[in-house]
């Protein structure tokens, strides 16, 4: 029985790991390829990238929009302004001829 | 790969639809174009119903003459000016304007003012004429051709005469113009 309890006692004793035990496991541990890694990195800079160009050109857009809208709202002004500018020109010769025939037909009826 | 064609397809009929969606203006100015060369300033504007609506965003509402103008532009589809301003006299004819005035002619446009003014040598020297089209669609012509001046403007859409009256802020005259816009036959007022 003694034996029996000293065998296991020996088999069960907490022993130390013979020097350099971890480091021979690290390295038999398999590594990933580093290159997917970089390959991550660079698919994440580029969607970084699309993102960062896209919404520039988006406000881009936008201000070259507002821009030609502004432009657009000062050429209706002009183009309102000429047509009243033109209309006013076409009342005032109507308005100068009908006086002119006006005084013409006094004229006549004064003669007779 | 099947998505991405059919995407390109939405947006391809998309932007097609939007080009076939504007549309054409039923008076061709190009005639005047060659005149660009000859005149010593030259203001052109075109603004299709898109540009007329982008526009009416940066009109003051608090500005009264602004305001009615947006109040006008509300069923125009669009607003075409051409304006050359010539040095000296003689620098366009009358045959320039033509083929203008024969297409308002032909749509059948009613012609509710003209002014004409010969010179001495019996040739037009000066000519104001004002048309509009009274049918459903609507259209407001002006030619107005003075010696060293000519300028059409074409507003393509219904121009309300009540909306015209607001502009007077702008310098419109109150043209007696009630009737035609109602169908009346066309009035020839040849004023020399």
């Amino acid at each position: 029985m003694n034996d029996l309890e000293d065998l296991l006692r020996n088999a069960l004793e907490r022993r130390e790991p013979p020097p350099g035990f971890a480091e021979r496991v690290m390295a038999r541990v398999p590594r990933r390829p580093p290159v997917f890694a970089w390959w991550r990195q660079m698919a994440a800079i580029a969607a970084l990238l699309v993102v960062t160009v896209s919404s520039a050109m988006y406000e881009r857009h936008r201000e070259v929009e507002r821009r030609r809208a502004v432009e657009a709202s000062h050429e209706l002004i002009f183009a309102l302004r000429l047509t009243a500018a033109k209309l006013d020109r076409v009342q005032y010769r109507v308005a100068r001829s009908s006086a002119v025939v006006k005084v013409e037909r006094d004229e006549v009826k004064g003669n007779l | 790969m099947k998505t991405g064609w059919m995407a390109g397809a939405i947006i391809l009929a998309a932007v097609t639809g939007a080009a076939w969606g504007q549309p054409t203006p039923a008076l061709d100015l190009s005639s005047l174009d060659k005149l660009e060369d000859k005149a010593k300033e030259v203001n052109v504007v075109t603004l299709d119903q898109n540009l007329l609506h982008a526009a009416v965003v940066f009109l003051d509402d608090k500005d009264k003459n602004q305001a009615a103008a947006k109040a006008l532009i509300g069923e125009l589809r669009a607003v075409y000016v051409r304006n050359f301003e010539f040095a000296h006299k003689d620098e366009y004819s009358m045959a320039d304007i033509e083929p203008i005035r024969k297409q308002v002619h032909a749509l059948g446009w009613s012609k509710i003012v003209e002014s004409k003014e010969k010179g001495d040598d019996g040739a037009l020297k000066e000519i104001d004429e004002v048309y509009l089209n009274t049918g459903p669609g609507g259209g407001l012509a002006i030619i107005s051709a003075e010696p060293k001046e000519l300028s059409v403007v074409y507003i393509d859409g219904v121009v309300k005469v009540e909306d015209l009256k607001k502009l007077r802020g702008l310098g419109v005259p109150d043209l007696d113009i009630e009737g035609t816009h109602h169908g009346s036959p066309d009035k020839d007022a040849d004023k020399k």
